[in-house]
């Protein structure tokens, strides 16, 4: 601010300004506007350093299964699928209807030998891949989309089941349980080859 | 305005250019067939030439913007009448605007390259264009004094004949050509037609992508609407109970409950407001399906183009095909503005294509042999679309010679179709069906037009492809019909919903013959087949669960519920397990990714937002016709194979045309080999699902699959990597050769290796069985 300007002509009127501008730019600053500017730098930083994944983090039966959210992008209520006249692979469940495309569902279940609990709790169409090679993929649950900086994703460990293990690029692990980090293009591989 | 970021100045000039050659062209044949039209006509020329020119100058195309100039400039002639149109002229400018539009057909990076080699073809263009208006004008100071010639010679000069208007008698085009109609009104009523059409074509280009989410959004807009008839049925409900209790209340009230009173009015209140909240919602839900209906009209009908907007190409073709022919054609679109699914419209422009050069080459005469036949020496050739019975009907219909079924016949046993006895009993549709057989051509000379290898077989491939019919009458001296039925849409179909194994399934009504429930009592059992007596004949029972694949469940024991497909050459009846109704299915094309699947032509979605698949009826029936011709259902060969090593060794002949498919069949027969056909590649293949076999023997041209394709999927397949596999086409060249033994076929014969023998060579060594 220019001292000289011809609206603070005089001189006492300046000092007061002055003074109530350092008091406004002095006040301490709340709790609640400091952590929304720590998130909001904290977020700026990622995006610069794309250090952190954000995933989809879902349960099918007792596994907790992460897609990468780039890769799966909506989540749908379950929708009907019905059955493909001669298509018999095993990790095709049928077509449903999302959003009004009719897609092809998977059984993540089957392909991943995993064990499907008898009574899924909130059961959930995760919609995955690019908009011309689009799958739905029934879960039991949709825990929510976390972010994991790359460098906490540890190497799978030998102990998960060996189907899973192929397909699972890293496990992350939340407040103790352990979520497999799916190999998204391999998964899309896998269950396009059984289409035919 | 962000869709027009991705579009360059170059793209917008091709745009423009585009649309005003076809402007152009159609204006210049308009006015070759009419010259007296002149004045009116001209108009549009002018400002199309002068819209190129500046297009062209706005990008800097020096070489165009010339090219444009000399057109116009000779358009300016015409109008002040130092210039006449006759047939040279017509060339000259048509000359031009090919130049143009294959401008409007290149890339940016290509204009250097374009310009360099179209350089010299342009200045002789730009050169003969300012030469004419010269002549001309020269001739017309000569001839100053005496009267202008009448405009009627320069029909006569007119070697063929452009009408797009059916009005016109046809008796206007005899021998000698009648004076031209008076200038006024025909102009009049053509001018109206063209501002008509102007609004028409007035389009805006629709990404295919965009326009797929758009149906499917309308299709949801509908679906979600229906939900509110739900939420009225609960409101009403909830209605339904407070009457009750206001029942109730009154009875405690008579009793003299006084607190009552008050729980009373607050029901009152509460049903006030519930019938007002229905009211609102009955009013909701009209609006809601009223928008979405017309929003999906809407967005169906921009689908919709009239027929004349596929084919703006014909009469150019027509006219200089018969120019060169040294026929004379009148050419005549009727029903231009029917409309027509743009993907069949696109779908129709090729084999259309080749049926009208064909009628130009083949069926109609040249002018002294129509003279001598007592014809006017100007053939007429009419493209006409109209709609009849849900169908499109396209028919191409000309005066010419007609088809001489003798000459046919002798051609089918010169082929060796079928022996001379058989042929002499072919007659109409059966004959004719033989010109649809690949190679067939009934031209006695080859000639450049119609070149050797493309024949109908390649137009009916085509229209079988988009779910059409195609059949030729004709009768010796009198001319031929080509009759195309197609689809009208492509985009909604009237289906039977059927429920087989707890899915629901679409049948496309208009294949269905019709769906009935049998009584258990009028089925009959014949040596493990069940039938049943339908209009006079013995239907055979499938279960479509079966045939689908899907378990086999137990429907009602008593009455079967059948739907009829078929045609009289033969129906069978599909047991499902029970009808759904009928609806009107949006289909959508199934995912690309599950390649073809048997017995499924598209998919959809039912009301309640689930899926379905629509039944490619066509396949369903190819399949049944295989199942009960061979007395028993595919798969159960299996159980005989290892049973019997002696057995006799299966072949599967895959052939789409019928003459030699059963040419093929005999011979294996004779063989001792058992024999079982399929009609095409996707036949083909799912018989190879079922059976067992140790040979295939399989045409390359055949609809859906084709030979390659069926080739490349038969080695990609762990099972069938082995199986010895012959391709026997009517291709021949080299490069045909190297596709089929590249894809992985054990030997490449032509049709012609049947009578050499070394189709029976071949078969004996790749079996390995002794002569």
């Amino acid at each position: 601010m220019n001292e000289q300007s011809p609206l603070n002509g005089d001189g006492g009127d300046a000092t007061s300004s002055r003074l109530a501008m350092d008091r406004l730019l002095e006040r301490p600053i709340s709790s609640a506007a400091l952590d929304e500017n720590t998130r909001l730098a904290a977020q700026r930083h990622e995006e610069v350093e794309a250090d952190e994944l954000t995933i989809l983090i879902t349960r099918i039966g007792d596994e907790w299964l992460g897609f990468d959210a780039r890769f799966a992008d909506r989540v749908h209520e379950p929708a009907i699928i019905r059955r493909v006249p001669h298509r018999n692979s095993e990790h095709l469940a049928g077509v449903a209807a999302v959003d009004g495309e009719i897609v092809p569902a998977a059984r993540l279940d089957l392909l991943l030998d995993l064990v499907r609990d008898t009574s899924p709790a909130e059961p959930r169409f995760v919609v995955v891949g690019p908009p011309d090679r689009r799958w739905a993929i029934p879960v039991d649950e949709v825990e929510g989309m976390v972010r994991v900086p790359r460098a906490m994703i540890i190497d799978p460990p030998t102990t998960i089941s060996a189907s899973l293990h192929r397909h699972t690029v890293g496990l992350i692990s939340l407040d103790g349980r352990l979520a497999a980090l799916l190999d998204s293009a391999r998964l899309l591989d896998l269950l396009d080859r059984g289409l035919r | 305005m962000s869709d027009l970021g991705g579009f360059s100045m170059f793209d917008l000039f091709r745009e423009e250019a585009e649309t005003h050659c076809a402007s152009l062209e159609s204006g210049l044949l308009k006015l070759e067939a009419n010259p007296t039209d002149g004045g009116v006509a001209i108009e549009p020329l002018m400002r199309a030439a002068h819209s190129v020119k500046g297009a062209a100058r706005i990008i800097g195309l020096d070489i165009a913007v010339g090219l444009a100039h000399a057109m116009e400039d000779v358009f300016v002639a015409v109008q002040d009448g130092k210039e006449t149109l006759v047939s040279e002229r017509v060339d000259q400018l048509l000359a031009g605007t090919d130049l143009l539009r294959s401008l409007s057909k290149i890339d940016e990076a290509a204009i250097e390259g374009w310009s360099i080699e179209h350089k010299p073809k342009i200045t002789e263009t730009i050169t003969a264009l300012e030469a004419s208006i010269a002549v001309v004008v020269a001739a017309a100071e000569v001839v100053v004094q005496a009267p202008a010639p009448p405009p009627e010679t320069e029909v006569v000069e007119t070697e063929l004949v452009v009408e797009e208007s059916a009005e016109v008698p046809a008796a206007a085009f005899a021998e000698s050509p009648a004076p031209p109609p008076a200038s006024d009104a025909p102009p009049t009523s053509e001018a109206a037609l063209s501002r008509e059409q102007d609004e028409e074509s007035r389009t805006v280009r629709v990404d295919s992508s965009r326009l797929e989410r758009m149906m499917q959004l309308a299709g949801e807009v509908m679906i979600t609407s229906r939900r509110f008839q739900g939420i009225r049925a609960q409101a009403a409900d909830f209605d339904h109970r407070l009457e009750g209790m206001e029942g109730g209340v009154g009875a405690a009230l008579r009793d003299g409950h006084e607190p009552l009173r008050e729980l009373r009015r607050e029901i009152d209140e509460g049903r006030l407001a519930v019938a007002g909240l229905i009211s609102d919602l009955d009013g909701l839900l009209r609006r809601t399906e009223e928008i979405s209906a017309d929003l999906y009209g809407q967005v169906l009908g921009s689908r919709m183009r009239p027929f004349e907007d596929g084919g703006h190409g014909f009469p150019r073709m027509i006219r200089d095909l018969a120019k060169k022919l040294g026929k004379k054609v009148r050419f005549e679109v009727q029903g231009g503005r029917t409309r027509v699914d743009r993907e069949i419209l696109a779908s129709l422009e090729a084999p259309l294509t080749h049926v009208l050069r064909n009628a130009v080459d083949h069926g109609i005469e040249l002018p002294d042999v129509r003279r001598a036949a007592g014809k006017p020496e100007t053939a007429t050739l009419v493209l006409e679309a109209r709609h009849h019975a849900g169908m499109l009907l396209v028919r191409v219909r000309e005066d010419g010679g007609g088809i001489n079924p003798e000459s046919l016949r002798r051609k089918i046993v010169e082929r060796g179709f079928v022996d001379e006895t058989m042929a002499a009993r072919l007659e109409g549709p059966e004959l004719h069906d033989f010109l649809f057989l690949p190679g067939f051509s009934t031209a006695a000379a080859i000639t450049e037009v119609s070149g050797r290898g493309v024949g109908l077989d390649v137009v009916q491939s085509m229209v079988h492809e988009v779910g059409g019919a195609v059949r030729v009458e004709s009768t010796l001296g009198v001319g031929t019909t080509f009759e195309l039925q197609l689809p009208v849409t492509r985009s909604v179909v009237r289906a039977a919903l059927v429920e087989v194994d707890g899915e629901p399934f679409g049948l496309p009504l208009a294949r269905l013959s019709r769906v009935t429930r049998v009584p258990a009592s009028e089925i009959t059992t014949i040596e493990g087949r069940r039938q049943f007596q339908y209009e006079g004949g013995m239907i055979g029972l499938i279960r479509f669960a079966t045939l689908l694949g899907l378990p086999e469940t137990e429907g009602d024991p008593d009455v079967e519920s059948v739907v009829v497909v078929g045609d009289s050459t033969g129906r069978c009846g599909l047991v499902v397990d029970r009808f759904l109704g009928e609806q009107d299915l949006v289909v959508r094309r199934l995912d690309p990714r599950f390649g073809r699947v048997p017995h499924v032509g598209a998919s959809a979605m039912l009301e309640d937002g689930s899926p379905l698949f629509i039944l490619d009826v066509e396949d369903v029936l190819k399949s049944i016709r295989q199942l009960l011709g061979d007395g028993r259902l595919r798969g159960t060969g299996r159980d005989r194979v290892s049973s019997d090593a002696a057995r006799a060794k299966r072949v599967l002949v895959v052939e789409d045309s019928i003459t030699v498919r059963e040419v093929e069949r005999q011979i294996l027969v004779q063989m001792g080999l058992e024999v079982e056909t399929a009609v095409d590649g996707v036949d083909g293949w799912n018989a190879l699902q079922a059976g067992h076999y140790d040979l295939v023997v399989t045409d390359i041209d055949m609809p859906r699959m084709n030979g390659i394709e069926l080739v490349t999927t038969l080695r990609a397949d762990e099972r069938f990597k082995t199986i010895p596999v012959v391709v026997v086409s009517y291709k021949d060249r080299e490069a045909d050769r190297l596709a089929g033994m590249q894809a992985g076929a054990d030997a490449y014969l032509t049709k012609g290796s049947f009578r050499e023998g070394s189709f029976v060579t071949t078969v004996r060594d790749l079996l390995g069985i002794e002569a």
